[in-house]
């Protein structure tokens, strides 16, 4: 059954066949008149410094995309699609369609302003789905902003039906970076563990979905509980995994799958030990990872393409949980050196080894955001459980949630905004769950999986 | 208008303005940071599209101009001493500088 899971999967919702996607600009619609300002202001304006605002979630309508026949309801439901997007991202308080004044939405014309004033909309998006002759979807936005009477964005693009959810988080991406002014994480994929059964006989699955938890894919069938799945990870292009395999009790060792095929191979090179938790670099041409020798176990970095391993720690400790920065040049891991496990930071060749953590307690699972500006983790003090950043030097260290219940292995949407972590929930039914959190600190929410999950990795923006 | 007349009034827009400006979050406040011109009619209502005078030069240029424009529009009309409405230093014509300064 897991077995014709995964075939069917790998047939339809990873390789996604016939993608391809087209964006065009759509030119604005009744475009304003100019202002008359003159560059120069007159001697006697009154000067005005505002210093602070109001962080609120942006009141947003979206309307559904028309469109004739089936187009209608395909246009339906990727508004519905993006408006989850939006709304869960806590940046954006969609309006309740039921308040909608204007019903005659016509995506040639500008709407009709006050109309979206009225219910307290400040940004409105009106769109159209036509099918193509040749069997294609021609997908159609254009974002407004209902105060200032004009055209914020306007796209067209084409694509398979069956690709309709991408093309739904394309849009919200294009939405969420217009009105943030940062790239949006929506048309992204989180790779995870999937746990179900007793918990001493767990089935552990790698999985993979969309962001918000649709197009659910087994990639590897777990049919035994002694095969152990943990720590996958994403290459750079989002089209290969690395990650450990623990198989019936043979020794473990760390793989690389290619998503599309399904093929598992052995990384290059031959390790005298065990090795575990991988990370790709950010050219995906390297994996950094531990391996253990007797008592101690170093951070190696294995060069994928001649199999060549270089050793960048040595010292009698447990070195671990490497990640790199995203360009490439620094790699922070944990290590119990010092007496207990800390943050430590290096360059990628292993020099200066500096101690980043110092707030108290123990420090695992750092994580380098992509945005190069921070670095996540989890910290365990007082018998609580914290996911945290700090800055890349150890400053600036913020506390995101506290829990009592194990969480742990926090990960990165491609944006650097949104925290993915595990949550271990107490009990006899408990067990890990995933949940997101801003970087701010709000927005906890859980994400829907059929099943326990644990071990997530969040994926590249996929376009 | 006499200077705490005047402080008085700048104080009004800013709490009037400021309460509907909704700032994109960049970790550095000069990334959003937005100059704007704009004239409002004697019943508080806004004349006109505000001009942006000055605009960062960062990714968030472009949100950043339009949120500080939806909060000129969202907060208004504005409920503004009439007496000084016209002159020097009027509400007629003003220029806002937004910076979240003190807010990240």
């Amino acid at each position: 059954m897991t077995a014709a899971l995964a075939a069917t999967a790998t047939a339809t919702g990873i390789a996604r066949p016939g993608f391809s996607r087209t964006v065009r600009r759509l030119a604005p619609i009744g475009a304003l008149v100019a202002a008359f300002f003159s560059a120069t202001p007159a001697l006697a304006v009154l000067e005005v410094d505002i210093t602070r605002g109001n962080i609120a979630p942006l009141p947003i309508a979206i309307t559904n995309l028309v469109g004739t026949g089936i187009d209608a309801q395909l246009g339906a439901d990727i508004s519905a699609v993006i408006t989850a997007d939006l709304r869960r991202s806590g940046i954006f308080a969609p309006t309740d369609a039921a308040t909608f004044i204007q019903r005659d939405i016509n995506p040639d014309e500008a709407p009709r302003f006050g109309d979206w004033r009225i219910i307290n909309s400040q940004a409105l998006v009106t769109g159209r789905v036509v099918s193509q002759p040749d069997g294609r979807l021609r997908v159609e936005f254009r974002l407004w902003d209902v105060f200032a009477g004009q055209q914020l964005d306007g796209q067209q693009l084409y694509t398979t039906p069956q690709n309709w959810r991408r093309i739904a988080h394309i849009i919200a991406d294009a939405i969420y970076e217009r009105l943030t002014g940062e790239p949006g994480y929506f048309d992204s994929r989180i790779v995870f563990v999937d746990e179900t059964g007793p918990r001493e006989a767990r089935i552990r699955r790698l999985a993979i979905m969309d962001q918000d938890g649709a197009n659910l894919t087994y990639l590897t069938p777990g049919g035994n509980p002694n095969d152990i799945v943990l720590t996958p990870r994403f290459s750079p292009n989002s089209q290969e995994l690395t990650y450990m395999v623990y198989r019936s009790n043979r020794a473990p060792q760390v793989v690389l799958r290619n998503i599309q095929t399904g093929q598992e191979q052995l990384l290059p090179g031959q390790f005298t030990g065990m090795t575990f938790a991988p990370r790709f670099s950010p050219d995906g041409g390297r994996v950094v990872l531990s391996m253990q020798s007797g008592a101690d176990t170093s951070i190696f970095v294995l060069d994928l393409r001649t199999g060549g391993q270089t050793r960048l720690t040595n010292v009698p400790a447990i070195d671990t949980s490497p990640s790199y920065s995203p360009d490439g040049r620094q790699i922070v891991f944990t290590s119990d050196r010092g007496g207990s496990p800390q943050l430590y930071v290096m360059g990628a060749d292993g020099s200066n080894q500096t101690r980043i953590s110092y707030a108290g307690g123990t420090y695992s699972t750092p994580v380098w955001s992509p945005r190069g500006d921070l670095i996540a983790f989890t910290r365990q003090m007082g018998g609580e459980f914290q996911i945290g950043v700090m800055r890349p030097d150890g400053s600036g260290e913020r506390i995101l949630s506290t829990s009592t219940s194990v969480q742990e292995g926090p990960t990165w949407a491609p944006n650097g905004r949104v925290i993915v972590f595990s949550r271990t929930d107490g009990g006899p039914n408990g067990g890990p769950r995933l949940w997101s959190i801003d970087l701010t600190g709000y927005n906890e929410i859980m994400l829907p999986t059929p099943n326990f999950a644990s071990d997530p990795a969040w994926s590249p923006l996929l376009n | 208008m006499t200077q705490s007349q005047r402080a008085a009034l700048v104080g009004m827009i800013r709490d009037a303005v400021g309460r509907c400006w909704n700032p994109p979050q960049s970790p550095n406040p000069a990334d959003v940071r937005v100059v704007l011109q704009f004239r409002l009619n004697r019943d508080g209502t806004v004349q006109n599209l505000p001009t942006v005078v000055e605009r960062p030069n960062s990714p968030y240029a472009a949100a950043a101009a339009d949120s500080a424009q939806r909060a000129v529009y969202v907060c208004a009309p504005y409920q503004l001493p009439a007496e000084l409405y016209d002159g020097p230093d009027g509400w007629q014509e003003m220029r806002v500088t937004f910076d979240p300064r003190e807010m990240f």
